[in-house]
């Protein structure tokens, strides 16, 4: 009898054991998608859906001008944002798309400013493939950018970790 | 006793298959040293200066010229500022700016393992320190064994 309840126990904490790593990203990923169902109006009072962007999520990056896609993947890694980049998009659970512009110091500029830095502006937006609905967007704009295109980069994944751990506002 | 039997084997393979998937995830980060990798073309022949710049930091990886023999992908982007009339007589700089951005893709998983971004304003070498750059940063990614 004793024989049977211990082997019982073992086979549920194995079966938990086998489990735990998928509902794990299930359950963030509920997380999200419950909170779809907000969107819609609550008697009179629309409310504010906010999808989550959780850790280890696969995202695809698509191109962007400039090759700015890079510089956004490059700025992940050294920010260490807990994302896993794919390159195929069937593979990815979100897809990040944006827009990228660099305006290059002109004479003037040099002449009356005395810089060389270009003025970088960016904005991307983060969708959930399998809801639709966008995670996480954010756009920025450096006067003066003292590392070009590697700066908006870096300032997109940071605003992203930030997305991630909550921290967003 | 016939149950215990089926049942403990049972247990062992489950947890035996979920340290594998684990293991799995991490193995699918790193850049081992000898893997084949194939350098995506990249605009102003930038992928001609990263190449010789793997061989001078002799780096441990082997270059390949078909997509299809490879394990890895490097792809990427660079841009090169070149020092414009103002440039030189305002600022007596003939240096050019140079920005370069680089991705490492594990062809079998579809995951990026590496990536990196270097911008050098008044480059003294002009794109060669960029691909440099890019390479030392490889070698260390190799090195680190993560």
């Amino acid at each position: 009898m004793f024989n049977r309840v211990f082997i019982l126990i073992a086979l549920i904490a194995g079966l938990c054991a086998c489990l735990a790593g998928p509902m794990r990203g299930q359950e963030t990923q509920t997380t999200g998608s419950s909170a779809l169902p907000q969107n819609n109006l609550t008697g009179n009072t629309p409310v504010l859906v906010e999808e989550a962007l959780p850790p280890g999520a696969r995202l695809y990056i698509s191109p962007i001008q400039n090759g700015f896609e890079t510089y956004i993947i490059a700025g992940l890694q050294k920010k260490n944002v807990p994302l896993v980049i794919v390159i195929d998009r069937t593979k990815a659970d979100y897809e990040l798309t944006g827009v990228s512009e660099t305006d290059k110091a002109g004479w003037a500029k040099m002449l009356f400013m005395n810089s060389q830095q270009s003025n970088e502006s960016a904005s991307i937006k983060i969708v959930n493939l399998k809801t639709g609905a966008v995670a996480f967007a954010y756009s920025v704009n450096k006067t003066n950018s003292v590392r070009g295109k590697q700066s908006a980069g870096e300032a997109v994944a940071k605003h992203i970790k930030e997305k991630i751990e909550n921290r967003y506002h | 006793m016939r149950i215990q039997k089926i049942a403990l084997p049972l247990v062992l393979l489950m947890a035996l298959l979920t340290c594998s998937a684990n293991g799995q995830e991490t193995a699918s980060m790193v850049l081992p040293a000898g893997s084949k990798v194939f350098v995506a073309p990249m605009e102003n022949n930038f992928t001609k200066y990263l190449k010789d710049a793997i061989r001078k930091k002799k780096i441990l990886l082997t270059l390949v010229s078909d997509m299809t023999q490879a394990e890895f992908e490097i792809a990427g982007h660079s841009d090169s500022q070149k020092a414009s009339t103002a440039k030189k007589l305002i600022r007596l700089d003939w240096h050019s700016n140079e920005q370069a951005s680089i991705q490492i893709a594990n062809l079998t998983t579809g995951t990026v393992v590496f990536a990196y971004s270097v911008n050098k304003a008044s480059s003294a070498h002009g794109q060669k320190s960029t691909a440099e750059a890019c390479a030392k940063h490889i070698k260390e990614k190799i090195e680190s064994g993560k």
